[in-house]
């Protein structure tokens, strides 16, 4: 059932880390502690350059420019990323203010300041990584599981930005933008190979190598392979009708993924592909409840070449090239003798350019051009038993956008963001973004911000065009984008060297919402919905003691209402969340996150509210032993669900009780 | 471009035994001590200065943990004099090369003391604001690392060149 690419691609990882290997003398790496701490003296005799590159051992995360950002930005270091345990975008992001994430056991969707649409695949949230545009051409999806483009073991620090971003990123960037910036061969210098064990019985295996060279230059590759037993799950549902409603061994998930980076100077060629092919145990879209064979199988691929370098004036010039590829399979077991096939393929090259510089002392400025060439949204469903061919259509489309963004600082306190991005996609009329953002720093230590915004998205292939021949779903080519005006006020204030508060309300408005209803004549169709508002409070606060001690934590309170004034479902009224870590002595650190959720809305009842808690205790590289990291998710074994979408017959599906997860990892 | 991808991994694999020492880490106050001692070196003072000819005198206010570590880097040779660590209360700022001004001060009066003839004394800044409040260098952590900004005209103001070897590596440089 998995195509070939798939097989072939399992077994490269492994050949790699033999090449490696082999391409290896014995004591080369041995030697190479993960990371030296060199007296003062010989620090003081490192050049310049090299001492701007060493990293400092607990940081303030706290640089101006984020005060400056014309936004409200969440940062998870790196060290954040590896004593807290995430494995995947998704479980690092439900830690971010006024973000939740929920799962159907197939994909996990993310919801932003009380957005979370049934049907929805992420399409609202723009994801980069290393500044590359990762969400595929057809359906537009960020995916952040284990369905996700990259493994977070290869992200140097994770960046969210909530509100839109269409006025500089264009579409997608309705409710915000997660950039993971990953790891350079630098940050690397050697080997580390990881290997975790977990519950349900989960195995992964990662490579990551790395190293800067002379004149330079850098490389970075990663890899990683990973399988997934599942759980046995019961759906109370489907008992009764000959079944008790449990289904066994059909919840099984791998992937694979590989990621290689080489840096010259201002140049980066960097390609990644990732594939994935999960079981679906949920009985979704109709299918045979119980039976195996439904799965789906997801693949991205993309090339990016990109330029980042100053130029003589002081200025900034960044372009990119890419191309990209995505190709999803799903396989739909029918009770009796129909099984169906479901198989999108997009690709699509493009290129970004951008030039920033200054303009006297108080302005910087940034213009910026983008396009993209879909070449391929082809979509195809077809029934293989009886043979039926119920949809075959491709739809290439194409977009551009200009932008120019300034940033004033008309006064020492004060800082005028404007920017202006235009939009023209193939099948619909030009569209403005502009963006708007007063900054005020009335003391050093508080920062004011005032943001307006206005944003869009064109639908995309699959909400546009899907249609299954009059079985569960018909296409809607009239479709209109969305569009997003979204006003925000922020108050920052920090609080000694290494803390900091902060207060944001918002206000969203959406516009000709793109949503999945069900039709008069009961089939789904994607459709133009009048407006919903949302509205809400957030506060965050986080500091780190000298100690080494440190705490983030944020509460959220929203309202999601239609134009009726009725409650949105999968929007809870209030979310919260707590991490926090404290070294232990011996190397070893004690870190932890709860997050809590309210009751939400599903199609037609309600999800009662839940709070879990994750433990992780990890150890830095103990001489011999390597790094282990020993972690507890949801270890109150808390039963909760999430909503999902009208493809279920469950209004609601269960989430993973309590699960244990070992990781090691050893620098060669 | 699947089919590129073995070849492209195996090239990057084939570079693998020229990876370099390991990835540096250090404590923030002593990376910051490294840098500017460091950043000395690419400092011109004006021939007529006011401070000792025979010694490089890298003056403090209070007791920070930076000057702890600068402490320690004492008597090292910087532009081929021996540093010497001082504290000193405001007044007395003529018989410095460099001021480093911690977190806890502000160097906006101090700028403007020296402005007015108290001497080419290079601020450096420890804080945020610093830099729109007089320090000619300032060092501020960014993700993880330690970056410096440069105010070129608060430099020339009190008669100091900093080289571009040094601008080069700066995160921004005010003219």
């Amino acid at each position: 059932m998995t195509p070939r690419p798939a097989l072939r691609l399992r077994h490269l990882p492994a050949a790699i880390a033999l090449l490696c290997g082999a391409a290896l003398p014995p004591g080369a790496l041995a030697a190479m502690p993960a990371a030296d701490v060199p007296p003062l003296a010989e620090l003081a005799d490192l050049p310049l350059a090299d001492l701007l590159r060493v990293e400092v051992r607990g940081a303030s995360r706290y640089a101006q420019p984020l005060a400056d950002a014309a936004a409200t930005v969440t940062v998870l270091d790196g060290d954040e990323l590896r004593t807290q345990g995430y494995r995947t975008l998704a479980e690092a992001l439900a830690s971010v203010r006024g973000v939740y994430v929920s799962n159907d056991r197939n994909y996990s969707y993310i919801g932003v300041r009380g957005f979370a649409r049934p049907g929805d695949y992420n399409a609202r949230v723009l994801l980069l990584t290393d500044g590359a545009r990762r969400n595929d051409a057809l359906f537009d999806q960020a995916q952040i599981g284990h369905d996700a483009p990259i493994e977070l073991d290869w992200v140097k620090r994770l960046e969210f930005v909530s509100g839109p971003g269409s006025a500089i990123y264009g579409g997608n960037a309705l409710f915000g933008v997660i950039n993971a910036v990953m790891l350079d061969g630098g940050d690397v210098n050697g080997t580390r190979v990881s290997v975790d064990a977990g519950s349900a019985g989960s195995r992964r295996l990662g490579l990551v190598a790395g190293g800067r060279l002379p004149g330079e230059r850098e490389w970075f590759v990663g890899a990683a392979v990973y399988d997934a037993q599942g759980r046995d799950l019961h759906f109370p549902e489907f008992a009764g009708e000959g079944h008790d409603g449990w289904v066994r061994g059909l919840d099984g998930e791998k992937y694979q993924k590989l990621h290689g980076k080489y840096r010259e100077g201002p140049w980066r060629l960097s390609a990644s592909f990732s594939s994935r092919d999960k079981a679906v145990p949920t009985a979704a879209f109709g299918t045979a409840f119980g039976e195996p064979g439904t799965r789906t199988l997801d693949q991205n691929a993309l090339l990016d070449l990109a330029y980042d370098g100053e130029r003589a004036d002081g200025g900034r010039l960044q372009f990119r090239l890419y191309r990209g590829e995505f190709r999803y399979n799903g396989d739909y077991r029918y009770s009796g003798p129909l099984d169906n096939r479901d198989e999108s393929r997009a690709r699509w090259y493009g290129a970004e350019y951008r030039l920033s510089g200054r303009a006297g002392e108080a302005h910087e400025w940034m213009v910026g051009a983008e396009a993209q060439r879909n070449a391929r949204l082809w979509q195809r469903n077809h029934d293989v038993a009886p043979a039926a061919l119920l949809l075959d259509g491709d739809h290439p489309a194409s977009s551009a956008g200009v932008f120019v963004q300034d940033s004033w600082r008309f006064h020492p306190r004060w800082l005028l963001n404007a920017s202006l991005r235009y939009d023209r996609h193939s099948d619909y009329a030009g569209i403005a973004s502009p963006r708007l953002a007063l900054i005020h720093q009335p003391t050093p230590e508080l920062t004011l911000k005032a943001m307006l915004d206005r944003a869009y998205r064109p639908p995309n292939a699959y909400e546009r065009f899907y249609d299954d021949g009059g079985v569960l779903q018909k296409a809607n080519p009239g479709l209109r984008p969305e569009r997003v005006r979204a006003a925000e006020l922020a108050a920052e204030f920090r609080l000694g060297a290494r803390g900091r508060s902060g207060i944001s309300v918002y206000r969203n408005e959406v516009r000709d919402l793109i949503e999945q209803v069900t039709d008069s004549d009961g089939l789904e169709v994607f459709t133009n919905r009048p407006r919903v508002r949302l509205e809400g409070v957030e506060v965050e606060a986080e500091n780190r003691w000298e100690n080494g001690v440190r705490v983030r934590g944020s509460l959220a309170w929203q309202r999601a209402r239609a134009d009726d004034g009725s409650p949105l479902s999968n929007a809870p009224r209030r979310l919260g969340a707590l991490v926090f870590s404290a070294p232990l002595g011996g190397g070893w650190t004690v870190a932890g996150q709860w997050q809590g959720l309210s009751s939400r809305l599903a199609r037609s009842s309600t999800v009662g509210g839940h709070g879990i808690v994750n433990l992780v205790f990890s150890s830095r590289a103990l001489p011999g032993l390597g790094a282990w990291s020993v972690g507890i998710h949801n270890l109150g074994d808390r039963r909760y669900r999430d909503p999902v979408s009208a493809a279920h017959l469950q209004d609601a599906i269960a989430q993973d009780g309590r699960e244990f997860r070992v990781r090691w990892t050893l620098a060669l | 471009m699947r089919r590129c991808l073995p070849f492209f991994c195996c090239l990057l694999c084939s570079l693998l035994p020229a990876s370099a020492a390991a990835q540096r880490q250090a404590g923030e106050a002593e990376l910051k001590a490294a840098i500017i001692v460091n950043l000395l070196s690419f400092v011109d003072w004006p021939p007529l200065g006011t401070q000792g000819g025979d010694r490089l005198i890298l003056c403090h206010l209070d007791d920070a943990p930076v000057v702890a570590a600068l402490s320690q880097l004492e008597g090292r040779p910087v532009r081929n004099r021996p540093l010497r660590i001082q504290r000193v209360d405001g007044g007395e700022l003529s018989r410095c090369h460099a001021l480093y001004v911690d977190a806890g001060h502000d160097p906006r009066p101090l700028a403007l003391a020296l402005q007015q003839g108290g001497g080419s004394v290079l601020l450096i800044g420890d804080a945020p604001g610093h830099l729109a409040r007089g320090a000619a260098i300032n060092l501020e952590a960014d993700g993880g690392r330690i970056a410096f900004d440069v105010d070129l005209r608060a430099a020339r103001l009190l008669g100091l060149a900093i080289s571009s070897k040094a601008l080069r590596l700066a995160r921004t440089v005010r003219e």
